[in-house]
């Protein structure tokens, strides 16, 4: 957050206007067509009334300097004395108040309503309602003793008074268990029925107005309250939550609150659910990330909780709080609670629970283990809750299916009841191994259904295995089986049990089958092909290149067989291309570009060969993925005309696809990709000096555009969150120079959205906290550029920190390096002359270091550094040394051994910065 | 030493005059201070709301000018925000003046702690409304007639002579700059 310049506050002060003037829940529409025009200037406005919900929030300013809180002590409302504020909220403040008529003592809680909250009410209005809540009459509910309108205006409530902590304090002071607080919260349902009873709705249920005293006592507050203050239309609360801050708590409100639907009893009945699911897994069922109201609204409206379960897992204090550990939490949550909760927080009020008593009787059912009324309708439900039911009953049906395939073995000769009994077998491991696997691999957080199923799926094949015989096809069901198996012990790119040695041994099992039966019969070449091509998969991204290379050749040559004796269809073309792309990446991934670059050239030929054949989707996204690669190992390389190019094909390619299918989320990431890639080439750090700024900041706007439309209709995208958040910091970078305000604040939005990710703990914490400190860096660049030389210098510092941390591979040491010289400059900038040196020449040190491949891309960070340091010494008159860094830069591209548009460029760049120095 | 006609002094600080600005504040200063000290004097140890304080004022020297003196709501933007400064300087002094038995404004406060933070997060929220001034004067007045001298919003439109609506916009809009501006030195 910075003080806004004049100049920004004047651009932006009419769009804000316009944007204050809009309803709240009409800002985030209206917010989205600015930034399509001017996406800066969106993200300003969208900055700003995030500050106004603090504002509110904080009631700035609202408090008269000249003003305390001691003022009302002492005072008399009705036959109240005030004694003294015990709280203060958006509503208003609240007293601790005793009646002393001589007869009997009470204390009460007086509440006053902010002013600004009530303009419409009618003092008769006001106690009529409060009449009628008097009547509501339970021991779970706090009863409302008195209601009325002082003399300066102030309506106020009187309230039985409650000695006691918030329901979510109360049960993790206590470590109360998961059983321990449904029970607690089955109070809070009697009360809340008993009210919906008397046709009231309470409309603002959270923990802190769910109290729980010293013995156990819960008591319900402020039923109806938010009513009694509402006008007399059905959204009035809405709208005087967004107004004032008042009685609704956006983070509590159901869908219908904040869209203006009707208000009933299914309303509590949802809040109730955002309550259960807080005491059960101490997590907001949207997540805890800080939100804007206009997310808040959106999140509310579309954004479905994560199983409780899963949520669960994330926390351990938590977990401890409920006596347990997040495996044994997420465990007691898996299954009933999960679908109890689902049920309560649907989005649609006529699909949650009818009734209050509905959701109570479903929990009373989950403590007695009985069936509860709600059903998920997916195979996975049942199946888990058979399995947790009837764990013996399974236990023993895999014992007896065991014995039944042993025995089977014999049978299979000898009569075809044991030969039905044997497909009744094959059928059960097929469901085991791949039906149900995949079913369960789509829950999250389900490895230890996974595990059991791994199990027995591998007895099942092992079995299998030894009685199939010489039924190939059978064989190749195994052998897909053994895969499957694999995948779920360990295979990288998904979800798995992180045994990678058991996954290489399932896969070696399924490989000696894959062999055995295409040596008998070339239709299986194909399998054992893309058999190859997984395998390898397993090398690659368990760091071992040679030996993922020499599987991905296997697969090819495994096709090249196959080419010999008939011709491939589309989708063996497509494997084979792909094959070839798996090489080229391999050897991208050990920095060997050269080679890459040949490669993906030959992948870019076959995808268009296969396009010649059949313009279909297929062949389109091969196109498309080969160019990229193509595009992005010419750049690496210097390469930078060529790299345009296959960009350019990339987006015709692209183009077609998403004419087709204009939403396709994986379209839409090439595409956004590509603008990257490109505007890379135009612009980047790599090479600061060829290209066309104004094409590299219009392809990062594209990026920024296409990202953040993607993660508009996919809030959960991580990916296009990261895209966001990267691009705005590429459109930073490109600001720097022309637009430096514009630029300090794009960084810093990119490291707000950082912040939130890191905090929300989403994920990829890692790579987070890596795009951090190069959006510290961005911002500290700018800064410089600013003017704004102390804070320039605390953003690289902070910056440099990190990267000192993260510095490890060239990508790392080259970031240390760039982080190096910034804070170089920022030093030299703020006077301290001799850091700067140390700071400069360390970087180039460390530059040197990287120098040693000999790839362009770990060439430019020696030269950036040699540049940074000789500038040092030129501006101090040091000019001999000025002069030696500039020679060894000149020597540098002149011994390069290539030559391309960047390379030429950077040898006449330096020998005009060593003339200078003469 | 004939004091400067106000009504004078006001034509030349909206021109742009600092000598006449740096004037026409001390002159007001002063003369808002004398009124609250000779309430207290009249009528022991008293409250007095800034509201009525600043009305005074109006009123006495208008009296004083006659004709010439300059309408009440440009009036009022100028001893708002003189009032501004006398009540930053009253908060730092609340202790000393307590013992000291002076002027007493509204409800003043009895607890320490809460007199000092109050005293530098009004500093700070007064130089940010100087900056404010520099940038959109029209949201600094409001803010000096709305949080420093407690008018209504109501009252605020009739002197600005604007619509109650755009008043209560400048007041967010306002509050909007002066949250960011005085959180800024956060670290990124």
């Amino acid at each position: 957050m910075s003080t806004l310049t004049p100049e920004q506050w004047k651009r932006v002060s009419p769009y804000l206007d316009e944007a204050l003037e809009l309803p709240p829940e009409q800002r985030a529409a209206w917010l989205l067509t600015l930034s399509e025009k001017d996406a800066e200037l969106a993200s300003l406005v969208q900055a700003l009334l995030d500050e106004q919900r603090q504002v509110e929030q904080e009631g700035f300013l609202e408090r008269s300097p000249l003003q305390t809180g001691r003022g009302l002590a002492g005072q008399q409302v009705g036959p109240y004395r005030l004694v003294s504020k015990i709280g203060q909220g958006g509503m208003g403040s609240v007293w601790l108040a005793q009646r002393s008529d001589g007869r009997f003592e009470r204390n009460a809680a007086v509440k006053f309503v902010n002013i600004a909250l009530t303009s419409q009410i009618t003092e008769q209005r006001f106690k009529r309602e409060g009449s009628i809540l008097g009547r509501l009459i339970h021991p779970h509910i706090a009863e409302l003793l008195d209601a009325g309108i002082c003399s300066d205006g102030t309506p106020y409530l009187i309230l039985e008074y409650v000695d006691g902590k918030a329901i979510d304090q109360y049960c993790d002071a206590r470590k109360l268990a998961v059983d321990s607080r449904i029970k607690l919260f089955l109070d809070v349902l009697s009360a809340v029925a008993e009210a919906h009873a008397a046709l009231v709705v309470h409309r603002d249920i959270k923990p802190s107005n769910v109290l729980v005293r010293n013995d156990g006592e819960v008591k319900l507050l402020d039923f109806g309250i938010a009513k009694l203050l509402a006008q007399d239309d059905s959204n009035a609360a809405t709208m005087l939550t967004m107004e004032a801050g008042g009685p609704l708590t956006p983070q509590f409100a159901a869908p219908e609150q904040v869209t203006g639907g009707t208000i009933t009893t299914a309303t509590d009945v949802y809040a109730l659910g955002v309550m259960l699911y807080l005491l059960l897994t101490g997590q907001h069922p949207l997540g805890t990330s800080v939100r804007s109201p206009a997310e808040l609204i959106k999140a509310i409206v579309e954004q479905e909780a994560p199983r409780a379960s899963v949520a669960a897992l994330t926390a351990a204090s938590e977990a401890e709080n409920r006596s347990g550990t997040p495996e044994k939490l997420c465990r007691q949550l898996r299954g009933d609670l999960d679908t109890i909760l689902g049920k309560a927080l649907k989005k649609n009020p006529q699909e949650r629970y009818t009734s209050v008593i509905a959701l109570a009787d479903d929990l009373k059912r989950y403590l007695k283990h009985e069936t509860i009324s709600v059903r998920p309708d997916t195979f996975a439900y049942r199946t888990v809750k058979f399995v947790r039911r009837n764990r013996v009953v399974v236990a023993l049906a895999t014992v007896t299916l065991a014995a039944i395939i042993a025995g089977s073995g014999i049978a299979i000769y000898q009569a075809r009841i044991a030969q039905r009994r044997f497909q009744d077998v094959r059928k059960l491991a097929h469901t085991f191994v791949f039906d149900l696997h995949d079913e369960v691999a789509k829950l999250d957080g389900s490895t230890k259904a996974r595990e059991m199923m791994v199990q027995t799926g591998l007895q099942y094949l092992d079995n299998l295995a030894k009685n199939a015989g010489g039924d190939s096809e059978l064989q190749k069901e195994i052998a897909a089986g053994y895969m499957k198996i694999g995948d779920a012990q360990g295979y990288p790119t998904q979800p798995n049990l992180g045994r990678i040695a058991d996954a290489m041994a399932s896969y070696r099992k399924a490989g000696d089958i894959y062999e055995r039966i295409a040596k008998k019969n070339v239709s299986y070449l194909p399998d054992l092909a893309a058999y190859y091509r997984s395998y390898a998969g397993l090398f690659r991204f368990t760091d071992q290149p040679q030996r993922a290379r020499e599987l991905y050749e296997a697969a090819i040559q495994t096709l090249d067989r196959l080419r010999a004796q008939q011709p491939l269809d589309s989708a063996q073309e497509n494997l084979y291309t792909r094959a070839w792309c798996n090489v080229g990446d391999v050897d991208e991934d050990v920095d060997n570009y050269q080679l890459a670059w040949t490669e993906f050239g030959r992948c870019s030929e076959l995808a268009h060969a296969q396009l010649n054949r059949k313009r279909d989707q297929p062949s389109l996204s091969m196109v498309a993925e080969s160019a990229e690669r193509v595009g992005t190992a010419a750049q690496e390389l210097g390469h930078l005309r060529e790299a345009l190019q296959a960009f350019d094909e990339e987006e015709a390619a692209v183009r077609e696809l998403l004419a087709a299918e204009p939403l396709n989320p994986r379209f839409n990431r090439t595409l956004a990709l590509m603008y990257q890639f490109r505007g890379r080439v135009y612009f980047s750090d790599a090479y600061p000096d060829y290209g066309d700024p104004k094409r590299g900041l219009e392809n990062f706007k594209l990026y920024l555009q296409t990202a953040q439309q993607m993660l508009d209709r996919d809030p959960n995208n991580t990916a296009a969150r990261f895209s966001v958040e990267l691009a705005m910091v590429k459109v930073s970078y490109c600001l720097q120079k022309s637009d430096p305000s514009a630029a300090i604040l794009l960084a810093r939005d990119s490291i707000r959205m950082l912040d939130q990710m890191i905090a929300s703990n989403k994920g990829e914490r890692n790579r987070a906290v890596a795009h951090r400190a190069e959006g510290l860096r961005k911002l500290g660049e700018a800064q410089l550029n600013a003017g704004q030389l102390a804070e320039a210098r605390r953003s690289s510092d902070l910056a440099l920190a990190v990267e000192r941390e993260l510095a490890q591979g060239p990508d790392g040491r080259s970031n240390l390096v760039e982080s190096l010289i910034l804070s170089g400059k920022t030093s030299a900038a703020t006077g301290d002359p001799a850091h700067a040196e140390s700071l400069l020449r360390e970087a180039r040190d460390e530059a040197q270091g990287i120098a040693r491949s000999h790839e362009l891309t770990n060439l430019i960070p020696l030269a950036t550094a040699e540049e940074a340091l000789g500038t040092f010494y030129a501006a101090r008159n040091r000019t001999r040394e000025a002069r030696e860094c500039y020679q060894r830069i000149v020597n540098l591209w002149q011994q390069f051994p290539e030559s391309n548009e960047y390379v030429d460029g950077q040898k006449t760049y330096s020998k005009r910065l060593l003339a200078s120095i003469r | 030493m004939t004091e400067p006609n106000i009504s004078t002094l006001i034509e030349l600080a909206e021109q742009g005059d600092e000598v006449s600005a740096g004037k026409l504040f001390s002159l007001l200063y002063r003369e808002l201070h004398r009124l609250a000290e000779r309430q207290l004097a009249r009528q022991g140890e008293v409250s007095i709301s800034a509201t009525t304080l600043i009305h005074e004022a109006y009123l006495q020297m208008a009296a004083q000018v006659g004709h010439s003196f300059p309408d009440q709501g440009r009036f009022m933007a100028y001893a708002a925000r003189v009032m501004r400064g006398l009540i930053i300087d009253h908060v730092r002094n609340r202790l000393a003046i307590k013992r000291g038995g002076r002027f007493e404004l509204t409800s003043l406060t009895t607890d320490i702690g809460d007199v000092l933070g109050n005293e530098q997060e009004l500093s700070r929220i007064g130089h940010a409304l100087d900056e404010l001034a520099g940038v959109d004067p029209l949201l600094s007045q409001v803010v000096d007639l709305k949080f420093f001298c407690g008018f209504s919003f109501g009252e605020i439109a009739e002197m600005m002579r604007i619509s109650e609506r755009t008043v209560q916009r400048k007041w967010e809009k306002a509050r909007i700059y002066l949250h960011r501006s005085l959180r800024a030195d956060l670290p990124a």
